[in-house]
């Protein structure tokens, strides 16, 4: 098994690395997400997309349940 | 029943060699665990490679990669993966930010989905279908 002691991931750090990136990522969001027209060609594949990402998102949550069940939390 | 329970703890504390219970472990560990996991699902790692691949919150996947050049030098680069509302953002140094679409977003969801299977049976003992 691999040891972690001179490889840690340290999550804090790698948030903070990304701290600012996250930010400018937000504006741009915001100023995007205004553009709501989608061409009627486009939106099949973009609610497959919306599809895609609530799936990923259900695994993360499911994850963490996961996480928080085994250390009793 | 209650003798079955013990054997089978027995049998996974003995399938892992020098580990500490699950319910011992902090959340970071338990993280770490999977991403031993998560890294090997992209194939195999180049000698002088690091790779890390894990899941932090419902909202954060952070892809990590650590390798040295041909003059010995180590270079990173760290991905982070942010859901945000519909889509999912890949953040990169500079800063740099993509939104996923197509084949990629396509190819993410399915190493999401195999972490996810491979995590759930190997680290937390239990099957699930996604």
């Amino acid at each position: 098994m691999e040891k972690y002691s001179s490889h840690q991931i340290d999550i804090k750090q790698l948030e903070r690395f990304l701290g600012d990136a996250i930010e400018e990522a937000n504006t741009e969001v915001d100023s995007d997400s205004q553009s709501n027209d989608i061409a009627p060609e486009l939106a099949t594949e973009r609610a497959y997309e919306m599809q895609l990402v609530a799936e990923i998102v259900d695994i993360s949550e499911k994850l963490q349940v996961a996480r928080q069940r085994v250390r009793g939390d | 029943m209650a003798r079955y329970s013990i054997l089978k703890s027995l049998g996974k504390l003995a399938s892992l060699p020098g580990k500490r219970p699950l319910s011992q472990l902090s959340e970071r560990e338990l993280i770490q665990r999977e991403s031993e996991i998560g890294r090997q699902i992209f194939g195999p790692i180049k000698k002088g490679h690091r790779r890390e691949f894990f899941n932090t919150s419902p909202k954060v996947w952070i892809w990590h990669e650590e390798w040295l050049d041909s003059a010995g030098k180590r270079h990173q680069l760290t991905t982070k993966y942010e859901i945000r509302d519909h889509d999912i953002w890949k953040v990169q140094p500079g800063p740099r930010y993509t939104k996923l679409s197509g084949d990629e977003l396509t190819n993410f969801k399915r190493a999401v989905e195999v972490y996810f299977e491979r995590v759930m049976r190997e680290i937390y003992d239990t099957e699930h279908n996604v």
